[in-house]
């Protein structure tokens, strides 16, 4: 079946977080700024990352949230958006751990999630948060439904390598993890002795420098990406 | 009672400038400092990259390079700037921090080490400066550098912030001044004396760089200054070999000799130009007339 669905691009995106304002919008009673202040609405997308922002939404792909509902409350439409229906659901969360993407999010009785803005589209026009991204990194394009979950992890975060990416993603293991911290170590080890500085050091008498502890270090920085970070740590005090 | 100190010269003095580890080692040892080598040390992480991503990641870098040295009992002593900024901003932060510590000491549990907060970070310029004062040195010296006017450029990190320094204010720093003065020679002022020299943005902003560079030159030759004394081996870098592709690029001859200031000291100590590998310098040309 085809159908149209958000695409998402995060080599675009610039995280200015528009599409979150106006999901926000467009789920409010009056679909005004005002009114989905007033009303706390929050969006069903969300723009996530840490050196490289990510716009984060639902992919409607054949995920298992539909099957591990016990109540039946997630269901596909024939439009091929995956929704949930408020009254059925019971909140007992099984969504959010079936989720490889981190999606679905809690509401006090409900669990919300994005639901293609559906009655838009039927009108003809594009979701709100493809209408608001000014950089056109959300698209809105026919693609064969319900996409591959698997296909979708696996070039989920698919982004260019990073020299200093300490962003850890969905996918990763804890071998891939390691590898990433031995990289940051290395770049941060100390430089190659040159030919012409070791000719220099036994002109001069020098003992050769002391190695470095790379393997020391990587293990390390791996024990740092996994930590939980901190927010704030006082930076300069006052002169 | 004997100055004694863990020797943290970082990664680019004993990899790229050897003739700076050398006369550094010379005058700590004329002037009755022990140096105890640091094993297993790598780099301090440098001052920017690391931390602008992930500042946990780079304290607890910085934090195992303060362990190795609190494991030896003893102050670290560093050559470079740089390695100042980085190691004792760390160290203050885990010593004031306990939220920061008690992070860092558990990412550290895996390479079994413990951040204590029982030592102090120095520089080479404070030791020389403070513990072993302008007296003793101008005493200690047997060929003073007669009529050599020397142009000073501190290096940012040794002049800001400004409590990091001890001693001087940011505004009017005197304390390498002074120290020029005790080898006999005399130190003259320049224009734009306190900015930066422009060797960080290498690499990312080149034209940037280059006239940041090609500005603090002229300004030096203005004053007419026979050397520019440096205390950081990037400032070295940045005056030394890019004043020399400078001068290949824009077939300007600015000529300056660059020396990092225990370079000075040690001639003046009476130390051979071939003990402390002056010919190891990019910019030669006009280098003799230091020699005393």
């Amino acid at each position: 079946m085809l159908a149209k669905l958000i695409l998402t691009d995060p080599e675009k995106c610039q995280g200015c977080k528009r599409c979150e304002l106006q999901c926000a919008i467009e789920k409010s009673e009056g679909k005004t700024l005002l009114t989905a202040i007033k009303e706390q609405q929050r969006p069903r997308i969300r723009v996530i990352g840490n050196t490289q922002s990510i716009p984060n939404i639902c992919r409607h792909c054949d995920g298992i949230c539909i099957a591990n509902c016990p109540t039946k409350a997630i269901q596909r439409t024939p439009e091929g958006a995956v929704i949930i229906d408020e009254e059925k659901c019971v909140n007992c969360l099984l969504c959010l751990g079936a989720c490889p993407f981190d999606v679905p999010r809690v509401l006090e009785r409900t669990v919300m999630k994005c639901d293609l803005c559906i009655s838009k589209v039927l009108e003809g026009r594009v979701p709100a948060c493809v209408e608001g991204c000014p950089v056109s990194a959300l698209k809105f394009e026919m693609r064969e439904t319900p996409i591959d979950r698997r296909l979708l992890l696996s070039q989920a975060f698919a982004l260019p390598p990073r020299r200093y990416d300490l962003t850890l993603r969905a996918s990763e293991s804890p071998k891939e993890i390691m590898d990433r911290a031995k990289t940051i170590a290395r770049t941060a080890r100390l430089l190659e002795v040159t030919a012409s500085a070791k000719r220099a050091r036994e002109k001069l008498g020098l003992a050769p420098p002391p190695g470095d502890a790379v393997d020391e270090l990587s293990k390390l920085v791996a024990a740092t990406m996994l930590s939980d970070k901190m927010t704030e740590i006082k930076i300069w005090t006052s002169r | 009672m004997p100055l004694k100190y863990a020797f943290y010269p970082g990664c680019i003095i004993p990899r790229r400038f050897p003739h700076i580890e050398k006369s550094a080692r010379l005058v700590a040892s004329h002037l009755g400092i022990d140096l105890m080598e640091m094993e297993n040390t790598t780099c301090c992480p440098e001052p920017f990259a690391i931390q602008s991503i992930d500042r946990m990641t780079h304290l607890s870098m910085a934090a195992r390079n303060l362990c190795v040295g609190e494991e030896m009992n003893s102050d670290i002593m560093v050559l470079c700037n740089g390695c100042l900024a980085t190691l004792w901003h760390a160290n203050e932060i885990l010593k004031t921090d306990y939220k920061a510590r008690n992070a860092v000491n558990r990412a550290l549990e895996t390479t079994h080490r413990k951040f204590k907060g029982d030592l102090e970070v120095t520089h080479f310029y404070h030791v020389l400066a403070d513990q072993i004062g302008v007296d003793k040195i101008g005493s200690a010296i047997s060929k003073p550098l007669k009529g050599v006017k020397v142009a000073i450029h501190y290096g940012c990190h040794l002049l800001d912030p400004a409590f990091a320094t001890r001693h001087d204010t940011i505004n009017q720093p005197r304390g390498l001044e002074r120290l020029i003065e005790a080898i006999g020679a005399e130190p003259i002022a320049y224009e734009r004396q306190y900015t930066c020299c422009g060797g960080p943005i290498r690499g990312i902003n080149d034209e940037l760089s280059k006239s940041m560079l090609v500005e603090k030159l002229n300004a030096v030759k203005d004053a007419g200054a026979d050397c520019l004394t440096v205390f950081c081996p990037l400032c070295y870098t940045q005056y030394d070999l890019g004043q020399l592709l400078e001068q290949r690029e824009s077939r300007r001859e600015f000529n300056l000799p660059v020396m990092y200031y225990p370079e000075l000291l040690a001639l003046a100590l009476g130390y051979s130009k071939d003990e402390i590998g002056l010919s190891e310098h990019s910019i030669t040309k006009n280098i003799e007339k230091m020699v005393p």
